[in-house]
């Protein structure tokens, strides 16, 4: 549990009750951050009285950068390509830097030429066949097909980036720059 | 027909000799540096231990010689911070021989109970910026009951957190490993250290521990001896993270003395007191007050004890102000020290 502490001339600094510590309002202090990262978590069940409003804000610029960071994170995983379905080649036409005399228009015009910018991948096996053993020795392994792990894990993590991306409030959406 | 000899000015046959001196790969490399800096950075010479108290000599916070219950993401010896998960376990500051014939001091860490997670000791080192980028070796004397301990360096170019391949052999007895990698680019501070796990969390059992002496973090990709520190200059490094202004006349947690400094009577019931610091803090310091009620002020040939303590807002990078409760004559000059064992004041600016 926390208090503020104003001193009779004034100064603040945070008490920590639990520990009889005295947290100075310093972001680059450790126990400072511990005092926004309970703000955030348990709100104002943490704090004696009212929380300021300086170390309210503070709290919310940090969960909102916590936030948006997750939120970068998660769109960039969801931004590879899905290991299931593979990646199609995309190519556009470039400029090769020379020109020539286009007879028609009277200008100098441009030799295009398809460059590839996307290479294709294949898409990875959708199965695959493992031999199982029993506890029989003496039994024959058998075969059994499931889903290619590399997809099941892709599967699960694209699945966690769209849990933080569907979770992201919008107004961490809206102010993500890129 | 007359033919002329003439000797050579240099000795053909010394300088073949001179050519077939024994020199080992190391020899060579130095013979073919080009400059004293490639020879300096060949040898590891000059300051190198990145680490703060990488000898375990240092332990402001109390004397560990027998086992004591850890808190997890507390510090215990100066620098060391304690990242647990899943397990209880206890802190030691031990005396050990190492195989490399040196007697030291260790941290012991060991489990008191069962359970699955992972245990490490690391320390949470500010990156200057000729650190961005750089190839650094981590290397240490473990000695462990398991075959899990490895180092560990959170902030690695690779993948942010990075585990050592080398990991001890689990014989209970001193084995020397070392974990070379490259530092990220960008961070403002990263960990290093020992961690009993294998990548996930691991079962641990009772009484499994590891026990590390002479860490070392250092540019490059070889590890070199272990940089040796006077005590008084550690403990002066350590102060930039954690000092203690005052402790009780027995206090364990340290030898600083219980005298706090010169007061005044600033009101009929409020003392302040601006006690500098031995070294510059990292960051404005939290204060830590233990056992408020045991501090006494002498003035005008008596004494008052305190009813409060407080570490103020106005405290700084160099210096605390402490507001003592106490009833005395306005205006009066007062000294201050801390009565009973158990008391302590302390600033701890840790990453």
């Amino acid at each position: 549990m926390f208090n503020i502490n104003t001193s009779e001339l004034g100064s603040r600094n945070i008490h920590c009750q639990t520990h009889n510590h005295y947290i100075p309002l310093d972001p680059a202090n450790r126990h400072y951050q511990e005092v926004l990262d309970a703000i955030i978590a348990e709100g104002a069940d943490c704090f004696d009285g009212d929380i300021p409003a300086d170390l309210q804000a503070a709290a919310d610029e940090k969960q909102f950068n916590q936030q948006l960071a997750d939120y970068r994170t998660a769109t960039a995983r969801l931004a590879q390509y899905v290991l299931a379905d593979g990646r199609a080649e995309v190519t556009e036409m470039q400029p090769t830097g020379e020109q020539v005399f286009n007879e028609e228009t009277g200008e100098m015009e441009d030799v295009m030429h398809e460059v590839i910018v996307q290479t294709a991948i294949e898409p990875v096996e959708a199965t695959v066949t493992r031999l199982v053993y029993s506890d029989d020795m003496d039994a024959e392994p058998v075969e059994e097909t499931i889903e290619n792990p590399l997809i099941t894990s892709d599967n699960a993590e694209r699945a966690e980036a769209q849990a933080v991306v569907d979770a992201t409030p919008a107004a961490v959406v809206a102010g993500d720059p890129e | 027909m007359t033919v002329k000899v003439s000797k050579p000015a240099i000795n053909v046959r010394e300088e073949l000799a001179d050519l077939r001196k024994p020199s080992g790969a190391a020899g060579e490399a130095m013979l073919r540096a080009d400059t004293p800096q490639e020879q300096f950075n060949l040898i590891g010479a000059g300051r190198r231990n990145i680490l703060y108290n990488g000898g375990f000599t240092v332990s402001q916070r109390g004397d560990y010689t027998s086992a004591t219950a850890i808190t997890n993401n507390n510090y215990y010896l100066d620098r060391w911070n304690m990242d647990f998960q899943g397990i209880n376990a206890v802190i030691e500051n031990n005396t050990a021989d190492l195989p490399n014939g040196n007697t030291v001091k260790t941290a012991k860490i060991r489990a008191t109970g069962s359970g699955t997670g992972y245990m490490q000791i690391r320390q949470k080192i500010e990156v200057e910026s000729w650190m961005q980028g750089r190839e650094v070796t981590l290397s240490a004397w473990v000695k462990s009951n398991s075959s899990y301990p490895r180092f560990r360096i959170e902030g690695a170019a690779i993948g942010g957190n990075e585990d050592g391949t080398q990991t001890h052999s689990g014989n209970g007895q001193w084995e020397f490993l070392t974990f070379t990698t490259t530092l990220a680019d960008g961070f403002s501070f990263f960990h290093a250290g020992v961690v009993l796990w294998n990548g996930s969390t691991v079962a641990v059992a009772n009484n499994d521990y590891m026990e590390i002496a002479q860490v070392q973090l250092e540019v490059g990709k070889v590890a070199t001896p272990f940089e040796h520190r006077s005590y008084g200059e550690e403990l002066a490094a350590c102060q930039r993270y954690y000092e203690i202004l005052a402790a009780g006349i027995n206090n364990s947690a340290s030898n600083t003395g219980n005298l706090l400094g010169n007061f005044s009577q600033y009101s009929s019931t409020l003392a302040i007191g601006i006690v500098p610091y031995k070294v510059t803090k990292r960051a404005v310091p939290t204060g830590i007050v233990q056992g408020a009620t045991s501090f006494r002020v002498y003035s005008d040939g008596g004494n008052s004890t305190a009813t409060a303590v407080n570490v103020d807002g106005d405290t700084s990078l160099t210096k605390a102000r402490i507001d003592l409760t106490v009833s005395r004559t306005v205006g009066h000059a007062l000294w201050v020290r801390g009565q009973g064992n158990a008391c302590l004041i302390a600033v701890d600016a840790e990453l």
